[in-house]
């Protein structure tokens, strides 16, 4: 029962930061909603046992990403009336009627799962079968990420660098 | 002993922050919020994962989600990058005036 209710308190405060994301105006209020979203999903992360991935869901989303996004954001040092009159006011109209639509074909999708959690519902992930099994049976997947990140690395560099006078 | 969470709890409440974050990217015309919309909808297909991972006992979808953080912060270092040149060229992050394939 109190992981029902901790998890329907977690889900509605997900839910409230996505919405607050999504309305308010200015980007940084976006990015510090976003925020608490993710710090929720590393709750819900939690409450299905998942400790891990909770602490690195805090540690590399809602901390080095959102510096990054709230870094930008800041550096390019936007004002609200950058943007004009909407040019397309059916946008929002539109968006909301097939976004309403792909909720309910998800959600009657869902409704339809029979599979159930089993074992303890307290229980922990074994953080060393994990390891375990992240560099022995995933160990080239393991080296392929590091790769991916440091072309990544390279790649900002190469297109955040300012381009030579006269080239 | 303590009573488990349902799974459609869990995967309802996936569905919904993937819409709202399907929604942000069709609402939003600034670029950094449909750049979050995105992360959004990427952490909620992360959360079906971890609980499908549960479900059936192994670990295989923890490993999964673990691969997309990665690869999520590889891409945001890049799209945050093309966005930046993309406001050099152009002064502005809104994505209506971002023609430069149309001109």
């Amino acid at each position: 029962m109190v992981l029902k209710v901790m998890f329907i308190l977690v889900a509605l405060g997900a839910i409230a930061g996505a919405i607050g994301m999504l309305v308010s105006p200015n980007p940084v209020h976006s990015a510090l909603f976003l925020v608490w979203t993710l710090f929720c999903v590393a709750a819900v992360y939690l409450l299905l046992g998942a400790e891990f991935l909770a602490v690195v869901q805090i540690i590399v989303y809602a901390g080095a990403i959102m510096v990054l996004f709230l870094f930008i954001i800041m550096l390019l040092n936007l004002h609200r009336d950058e943007f004009g009159p909407d040019p397309m006011p059916s946008q929002w109209t539109w968006g909301m009627i097939f976004t309403a639509l792909l909720a309910i074909g998800l959600v009657s999708v869902i409704g339809a799962a029979t599979l159930r959690f089993s074992g303890d519902p307290l229980a922990l992930t074994p953080l060393p079968d994990l390891a375990k099994s992240l560099f022995t049976k995933h160990l080239l997947a393991f080296e392929i990420a590091s790769l991916i990140l440091l072309i990544a690395m390279v790649g900002v560099v190469v297109m955040a660098k300012r381009p030579k006078e006269g080239a | 002993m303590e009573a488990a969470i349902p799974l459609n709890w869990v995967l309802a409440l996936s569905a919904i922050l993937f819409s709202l974050g399907a929604l942000g990217v069709l609402i939003k015309r600034n670029i950094i919020v449909m750049f979050m919309s995105v992360e959004l909808m990427l952490n909620a297909a992360n959360i079906a994962l971890v609980a499908f991972s549960r479900v059936h006992g192994n670990l295989e979808g923890q490993i999964v989600v673990f691969f997309t953080m990665t690869l999520a912060a590889a891409e945001v270092a890049i799209g945050l990058a093309i966005i930046v040149a993309l406001f050099r060229i152009k002064r502005t992050i809104d994505v209506d005036r971002a023609t430069l394939l149309k001109e």
